[in-house]
Formats: C-alpha cells, sequence, structure tokens
C-alpha cells in the first residue's frame, strides 16, 4: 500500500537525528531542524522517503528527500532487494518491453492528473499482454499517442519540467531518448512502444539501457515533490527488475 | 426573541473563542478560535441587519486566519503541531493593560446614556452607515485604498529575494529566464 | 430590500434542500463512476453502482489513527466542506422559493467559498502527516491563484443587475443571459467552482504524487464527509451558476423550478466529465496564470459590463 510506506518513511524518516533532549520531542518525533532554503529564508528540514513501494513509482527504487516545504533540497536514491527477477517465459520479451513502456507511460500521466490517457495507456498494456492482442493494440496506442501529442494542456503542464540536454545526457550516461523535457520523453516513450509493437516477433529488441541510480538523485534535486514526481516517472525505468539499474559507484 | 437569544449566545461565543486564542497551545488553534470568534461577531452584525457588512467580516477574517496560520507556522521556524507552544507573551503587563482597558470601555458602556430611535432605519443601512461614517471624505478613503495596494506591492518588490537581473541575465537578454522552476506563462 | 419574485419558504424546507442536494451529489457520483468504469474498458453497469459500494464500505471501516494528530481540527476540516455547500445553496433561488433571500447573496457565497481555505488546509494539518500537509498547502497556493478572479468573476453579474441579490440577478436576465454577453466571467467562475471542490485541475492538493495529498490519512466517515464534500461543493457550485449566469429559471415549457434543475445538472456533469479529461494544473504554474492572464481579463470583463451598465441606465 502507498499509504504505509508514506506514512512510515515519514516518521521513522526522523529517527537517528539527533537532537538531544527528549522534552524536544513531542509524542516522541523529534522537532525539525532548519537550514537556509533557495530562496534565502530559514525553513524547516524535513526527512521523508519516497518509495520503495508507492503508487506509480519504480518499485524498488528508495528515494532519501531532505525536503524544505515541498522542495527537494538534497536525495539520495538506492535500489532495495537488487537481483535477477523471473522472466515471464509465456510472453515475448518484446510485448513485455511494450508493456513496460505503457505502464510507464500510464504512470506518468496519472501523476500529471490526466486520468483518462492513464486509464487508455493502460488498457493499451491489458490488450499487448492478451495473447493475439497485438493489432487492436497497436490501433488503441495509435490513438493514444495522437490523444497525448494533441493535449495542449498536457503540453503546458510537462514542458519545460526537468530538462535534459545533450551535455546532461553524457555526464550521466544517460540513453539518447531520455533527452529533452518530461513531454519530450513521454512522447519518445510512446513512440518506443509503437516501434516495439511495429517489430516482427522473431526480431531482437533494443535492451532497454541502464540509468544510473545516482542519476535519479541528482535530477530530482530542486525541484518540488511534484515535478520530481514526474521527472522520475519520465525516465522510463524498469520496476521490479532492479538489477537492470545498475550502480556505478 | 429568538433574534435576542441569538444575538446574546454568539456574543458569549465570540469571547470565548477569543479568550481560546490565549489559552490553547497550538498555533494552528489558536488562529482558528479567532476565526470563529470573528464569525460570531460577523453573524452579530449580520443579527443588527448589516448584512454587507456582516458578512464581509466572515470572508475577510477567515481568509485573513487561513494566511495568519500559515504565517505563523512559517516565522515560527518550530513544528507547532507536534511542540505545544505557550500563545501569551509577557503575561503580567498585557494582563494589567487588557483589564484597565475592559474596565475602562465597560464603564463607558454603561455610564454612556444611549438615546431612544428617532424615525425608521434607511431602506439601504450599509449606504447609509457608509455616508455617516466617511460622508465628504470619500474619495479620501477610496484613494487610500488604492495608496495601501500600491504600498503592499511595492514592499514585496523591495523585499524580493531574486530581481529580473537575476532572471534574465545582466543584459536582460536571457529566454527563458533562470528560475528554479519554470512558471505557468512561460515568461 | 428582497425581490418580489422570489418567496420565502418555511424554514423546515431546509431538509428538502438537503436532500436535493444529496441526490445531486449522489448522481455526480454515479456520473464519475460511469465514467471512470469507461474509460477503463470495463462495464459501464459496475461503475454505477461504484459509489454506493463505497458510501457502504467507508460507514464500516474502522478510523485511522496518527501520531500526535490534532483530532479536533482534522475532524472540522473533513466535515466542513458539505456545511459549506449546505450554506451556499440557502441563498440559490429554487425557481420561485429560496430559502434565505438575503440581500447580498452574492457576498454570502464568496464568504462561503473563502471558507474553502480553511477547511482544505484544516484537513492536511490535522493529520500530522508529511504529504497530506503538502497537499494543504498546495490548496492555499491554489487559492492565492484563483480567489482573487474568482471574486471579481462575481462582480460582473452583481454590477450588471445592480444588485448583490441572487433572485435579482436571476430576474435581470430575461431575454439574455448574462453568460452570453460575460463568458469570461462565467469560465473563471466555473474554474473557481472546480478550485473550491478541489476537483480535476484543482485536484495536486490530492493528488497521487503525494498519496492521495489532504486525503492520505483520512479513513472511515471522516473521509466519506470529505469526498461527498467536494461533490456537494460541485453541484452547490453549479446550482450557484444558474440564477448568476444561466438566467435562473428561464426557458420554455416547463415550469421555472425544473429548469433551475435542469441546468444544474447539465454543468454538474460537465464538471464531473472535465476531471478525468484535463490534466493538473499544478499551483506552481497556476498561480502565473491566475495572477498575469486571469486577473487582467476578468477585470477587462467586468470594465465591459460596468460600461455597458452605464449605457443602459
Amino acid at each position: 500500500m502507498a499509504h504505509d510506506a508514506v506514512g512510515g518513511g515519514e516518521h521513522t524518516g526522523h529517527a537517528g537525528m539527533g537532537h538531544g533532549a527528549m522534552d524536544m520531542a513531542p509524542a516522541g518525533i523529534p522537532l525539525a531542524s532548519g537550514a537556509e532554503d533557495r530562496d534565502g529564508l530559514e525553513l524547516d528540514v524535513l526527512h521523508a522517503r519516497l518509495g520503495p513501494v508507492l503508487a506509480h513509482w519504480p518499485s524498488g527504487l528508495v528515494l532519501r528527500c531532505t525536503l524544505q516545504g515541498d522542495v527537494i533540497v538534497d536525495a539520495e536514491a538506492r535500489l532495495i532487494d537488487a537481483g535477477p527477477s523471473a522472466p515471464n517465459p509465456r510472453i515475448s520479451s518484446r510485448h513485455l518491453f511494450v508493456a513496460r513502456r505503457c505502464d510507464n507511460a500510464a504512470g506518468l500521466l496519472a501523476l500529471a492528473g490526466f486520468d483518462d490517457a492513464a486509464s487508455h495507456a493502460r488498457r493499451v498494456r491489458d490488450a499487448v499482454l492478451k495473447a493475439g492482442g497485438t493489432a487492436h493494440a497497436s490501433r488503441q496506442l495509435y490513438r493514444l499517442r495522437r490523444m497525448v501529442r494533441r493535449s495542449w494542456l498536457l503540453r503546458w503542464s510537462l514542458r519545460r519540467v526537468g530538462p535534459l540536454t545533450e551535455r546532461d545526457l553524457a555526464r550521466w550516461h544517460l540513453p539518447e531518448h531520455l533527452r529533452g523535457d518530461v513531454r519530450d520523453r513521454l512522447l519518445s516513450m510512446l513512440d518506443r512502444a509503437a516501434q516495439g509493437l511495429a517489430q516482427a516477433d522473431g526480431q531482437s529488441t533494443h535492451d532497454q539501457p541502464a540509468v544510473l541510480i545516482e542519476a535519479v538523485a541528482d535530477l530530482v534535486r530542486g525541484w518540488d515533490l511534484a515535478a520530481a514526481r514526474l521527472i522520475v516517472a519520465s525516465l522510463d525505468l524498469e520496476a521490479l527488475t532492479a538489477d537492470r539499474e545498475v550502480s556505478r559507484v | 426573541m429568538i433574534t435576542h437569544v441569538a444575538f446574546w449566545a454568539l456574543a458569549v461565543i465570540a469571547v470565548l473563542a477569543g479568550a481560546a486564542v490565549f489559552i490553547v497551545n497550538s498555533m494552528a488553534r489558536a488562529s482558528y478560535s479567532l476565526a470563529v470568534s470573528f464569525i460570531c461577531v460577523g453573524l452579530q452584525v449580520l443579527l443588527l441587519q448589516q448584512n454587507y457588512v456582516g458578512v464581509v467580516t466572515i470572508l475577510m477574517m477567515v481568509m485573513e486566519m487561513a494566511i495568519m496560520a500559515v504565517y505563523m507556522v512559517m516565522f515560527m521556524g518550530m513544528n507547532p503541531a507536534l511542540m505545544p507552544m505557550s500563545m501569551v507573551h509577557d503575561k503580567r503587563h498585557a494582563l494589567a493593560v487588557s483589564i484597565a482597558v475592559f474596565v475602562l470601555l465597560a464603564t463607558g458602556v454603561l455610564l454612556e446614556p444611549w438615546p431612544a430611535r428617532r424615525g425608521t432605519p434607511p431602506d439601504d443601512v450599509t449606504a447609509a452607515l457608509g455616508e455617516e461614517l466617511m460622508g465628504p471624505k470619500m474619495l479620501v478613503m477610496a484613494a487610500v485604498g488604492v495608496v495601501m495596494a500600491v504600498t503592499i506591492v511595492a514592499g514585496v518588490v523591495l523585499a524580493a529575494h531574486r530581481g529580473r537581473y537575476d532572471r534574465f541575465g545582466d543584459d536582460l537578454r536571457r529566454r527563458p529566464a533562470r528560475d528554479p522552476q519554470p512558471g505557468g506563462v512561460g515568461r | 430590500m428582497s425581490d418580489p419574485s422570489v418567496r420565502v419558504v418555511a424554514p423546515l424546507w431546509v431538509l428538502a434542500a438537503a436532500g436535493l442536494l444529496g441526490l445531486l451529489v449522489l448522481a455526480a457520483a454515479v456520473l464519475d463512476g460511469a465514467l471512470s468504469a469507461r474509460a477503463a474498458g470495463a462495464d459501464v453497469r459496475t461503475g454505477l453502482t461504484r459509489p454506493i459500494g463505497e458510501v457502504a464500505r467507508l460507514m464500516r471501516q474502522r478510523r485511522r489513527v496518527t501520531v500526535a494528530a490534532d483530532t479536533l481540527l482534522w475532524r472540522v476540516g473533513g466535515a466542513g466542506l458539505l456545511v459549506m455547500a449546505m450554506m451556499i445553496v440557502t441563498v440559490v433561488p429554487l425557481g420561485d422559493w429560496t430559502l434565505f433571500d438575503l440581500d447580498v447573496g452574492v457576498v454570502w457565497f464568496n464568504a462561503m467559498d473563502v471558507l474553502a481555505w480553511a477547511f482544505v488546509w484544516l484537513t492536511g494539518w490535522g493529520a500530522n502527516s508529511a504529504y497530506s500537509l503538502v497537499g494543504g498547502y498546495r490548496f492555499l497556493a491554489h487559492g492565492l491563484g484563483y480567489e482573487l478572479p474568482l471574486m471579481f468573476a462575481l462582480v460582473a453579474p452583481a454590477v450588471a443587475a445592480s444588485s448583490l441579490n441572487v433572485g435579482t440577478i436571476a430576474a435581470a436576465q430575461q431575454g439574455l443571459w448574462f453568460v452570453v454577453w460575460m463568458p469570461v466571467a462565467f469560465l473563471v467562475f466555473c474554474m473557481g467552482v472546480l478550485a473550491i471542490a478541489v476537483w480535476g485541475p484543482f485536484s495536486p492538493a490530492l493528488g497521487p504524487d503525494v498519496a492521495g495529498g489532504v486525503s492520505v490519512e483520512l479513513s472511515g466517515v471522516d473521509r466519506l464527509l470529505f469526498l461527498s464534500g467536494r461533490y456537494a461543493l460541485l453541484a452547490a457550485g453549479a446550482a450557484f451558476a444558474v440564477p448568476m449566469f444561466l438566467g435562473g429559471g428561464a426557458g420554455p415549457l416547463l415550469p421555472a423550478w425544473v429548469w433551475v434543475l435542469v441546468k444544474t445538472l447539465a454543468l454538474l456533469a460537465v464538471f464531473v466529465w472535465l476531471r478525468r479529461h484535463l490534466p493538473a494544473a499544478r499551483p506552481d504554474l497556476f498561480m502565473e496564470v491566475g495572477w498575469v492572464v486571469l486577473l487582467p481579463a476578468v477585470l477587462l470583463q467586468d470594465l465591459l459590463v460596468a460600461g455597458i451598465a452605464l449605457g443602459r441606465s
């Protein structure tokens, strides 16, 4: 449950922060300490954890965030239970690839509050995973891409969030398809799903390149919680296959 | 009869809620008991048939307390939901001053010979009250409102941490502006 | 001051008004359930019964307890939205009848909608959870963006009818509805209604990115009250728009009270439908739009309306 992860993270996040006297810890929760925020005001610092289990979140990823208000001033990422996931023999890797892209797009759209498109993306995912649903799925996917591309309100909401230039990509060894802002990445996610669907079954699918876990922490630093959630969702990570997102440090 | 009972009940609640501001030990509760006190006063003004003034009192005070709770929480620098804290400072002097003021005002109320009603209230009591209070100085009052708004804007501009040179660069040519997070209009 | 076209009914009719509001809430919830089920590709009928099942589930659910919660303020906030909606409906005339013929009904609506600032924030504050507090502050940030445009949107019909009484404003638009010649004010008003109901584009305070925001720790009856309060605010806002912009009970054939209900239901359906079709307007984006675009636009609208009203008199 998302609630449990959230509630637990909030309270246990304080544990281990030495505040000395217990009388400054009403109900057993130590008070927050202050620090200067990005506008030069002194603001309380809260340590909270995002993940490992949270709705529309790559499961297994844990972000330990230092929050001031709802701005993430510092973050540290790690993976729990990293290990090989058992491949599902009944579903081809190509279909899994497409389904994962659709699922990630659904998560991103849900975080952006575009519920209709999110439901649509989930239906495409289900159609892909169902045997013999490819033709139906590609029609649905075409409609979804048109819906997402045409929504000017979605463009307004996602543009200029988490921009990645060529230099940023090189710095964090990120794959080429993550260039641009969150909206560009959403469109590229759907495009790659369409490409995967159009390929013949025998053809080898490109393996999703690994994304550095440290990069995730760097990318969300300085953004507020809502934007940070959008940025993480737009990185199109593989959920539950923690072995793919390697740490090179 | 019902009006009288309601008036007195509201008066008692208003005073009690006002006292609660200094008794409760959290800033959110203090702010909102003040809001309750003001809402009661607003309803009393409604009973005095000053409908506009009464409703506007409720409107302004609720909004004000919502903002005030935010500022109190923001500037006190502690998590006040958790940390019980006293809402009174310099107790002895404050108590002396408030009792003295109360006695003075109460004496005034009791000793003042209140006039009996002459004639009937006008159709539009709000307009009549405005005329009575401000009369020929209406233009001055209207101008003061604008001056106050301008003062607020100027104060915010002067206090702003980042100016346009921080956003657009020294030659004001940088586009898009350098902001911690982009705004909604794309300036 | 009261308008002769509107009759004040006995106070006991408050119960009927509450029942009517309840029916509107149910209709809105059923419609939302059906639209959600259709979008998910499920049988629409499962969506129709979903609200009833949800009510039954929440009535039986145990209350969740959080550490060091401010229970009093939390409960007040959760139940407050429903009270707000009830207070708004009291000044809305249903055809010829009204519960409370206040001469400053428009200001009354404004005073009631400002209560959302208090109630939503208190709900977020009381639970003592970081995510619900983030949600509460998101609502206040939205409030700073939408409240002033909403206030000035309410000014336009009042100026055109030169009255703050809701019945008089409805009577002033026989022939030409205000929505026709003050569309900007109408759109901004609808936006304000969505905002006080924390609905659709204005739902980041309840966003999935903060695990439900303000409502994250709400459970059982508290959650039921909060959620039905949101629907009730949508319904009350739609009902208030009818005398303000949509001609009140004006319409052919049917009696006035039926027309008020039909228009209310139609606007309510549009509000409900919008939720799934519009992405969220995050407060950091909307703030600038509210002050830089909406406020000047609605002020220009007021100026235009004032000019026309002056020319006509």
